[in-house]
């Protein structure tokens, strides 16, 4: 297992030449399509496993997503970074296996702990199973924007622009969304570290 | 500005993601409210979890099959496009074909029906200084195109120009 500690991409800056694994691909190179695979997977996995919540719809969020990016390549700027394009196709894959496998409307993945049973200090791999059950609990624009700001570390701006939503939407999702997640996590515990 | 106000501006504020009036206003609630303080330490703990989720494990051996089936399925899409292309390309050859075939065999008959007394395309002066014989008009020309189908007949008339050239 290898632990992916790389922060996110915070900003894209434009690359002054064009990516030449990107330029190869788009001529069919499988190759060179296999390393912007590499270079981008923890990117894909990450927000694939905190949209649809468990691993093997994760890698298959991955495999479609990386089909995606291949078959509409040639629409790709190789002199553009690809990470919000990558990013818009990730969200809309996770979208579609999450409708065709109901995965939005399943229940929560762990039930509230009673308040008297939450006085003991959570310890952090609890206190993240905690955030993971509740994030299914949020609508799915909640949950996209609420990941791509907070566990992707974007700016509202570049949220927006890759949801294709207007920035104050964007806002007043991830204000609704910290605040059930709050809610949610204090039913969790009972309000007690 | 009210409690309920600021606790509800205090998921954005946790985050820096309100301007610098909001802020401060939000700022001089806080100093004076411990409910408010209390609310505010709630969500920068959610929000402190929430953040720990940007580590994540993933299976080394698990990425690379899956980038392994992913270059699988390319494999096939571009085969099937490369079928596909062939396809196409003998679905078009053949339709052309077909569409020449339509218009070889819709023409069946091709008429052109001019009249018998026609006069010389060319006026000569004669060596005698005569004046050339008068030109006598040609009449239409008749065009008479017939297709496969019995009930349509198409007639094209034309007038006939006549060229005059004078010699010597």
């Amino acid at each position: 297992m290898e632990l992916q500690n790389a922060l996110p991409c915070m900003a894209w800056n434009t690359p002054e030449v064009a990516d030449p694994d990107v330029l190869k691909a788009k001529a069919g190179d499988p190759e060179a399509f296999g390393r912007i695979m590499k270079a981008h997977q923890r990117q894909v996995y990450r927000t694939s496993i905190h949209l649809l919540g468990n691993h093997d719809d994760a890698l298959d969020a991955c495999q479609d997503a990386f089909v995606r990016l291949f078959r509409h390549i040639d629409r790709l700027d190789a002199g553009r970074p690809i990470e919000p394009w990558l990013y818009r196709i990730t969200v809309n894959v996770c979208r579609d296996l999450a409708k065709r496998r109901r995965a939005y409307a399943a229940p929560p993945i762990m039930p509230p702990v009673p308040a008297e049973d939450g006085r003991a200090r959570l310890h952090a791999r609890e206190q993240a199973r905690i955030v993971k059950a509740g994030l299914r609990t949020l609508t799915e624009h909640e949950r996209v924007a609420l990941v791509l700001r907070d566990i992707e570390g974007l700016s509202t701006q570049e949220v927006a622009k890759i949801l294709g939503s207007k920035q104050v939407t964007v806002r007043t999702q991830i204000c609704k969304a910290r605040a059930k997640l709050r809610k949610y996590r204090d039913e969790s515990t009972g309000g007690i570290e | 500005m009210t409690c309920d106000r600021v606790q509800a501006e205090l998921p954005l504020y946790a985050e820096g993601d309100l301007d610098d009036t909001a802020t401060h206003a939000i700022d001089a609630h806080l100093a004076q409210c411990g409910d408010c303080q209390r609310a505010l330490e709630g969500i920068s703990e959610s929000q402190r979890a929430l953040k720990a989720l940007r580590s994540v494990y993933v299976d080394a051996d698990a990425m690379q099959a899956m980038r392994a089936r992913v270059l699988e399925r390319l494999a096939s899409v571009q085969v099937e496009a490369a079928r596909r292309a062939r396809l196409f390309r003998r679905v078009a050859a053949g339709a052309l074909a077909a569409a020449a075939l339509v218009v070889t065999s819709s023409v069946t008959t091709l008429w052109i029906t001019t009249p018998r007394n026609s006069a010389p395309l060319v006026n000569e002066t004669r060596n005698d200084g005569t004046p050339p014989a008068a030109t006598v008009d040609p009449g239409p020309i008749l065009i008479k195109w017939v297709t496969n189908n019995p009930k349509v007949e198409v007639y094209l008339i034309s007038k006939a120009q006549v060229g005059e050239t004078r010699i010597g």
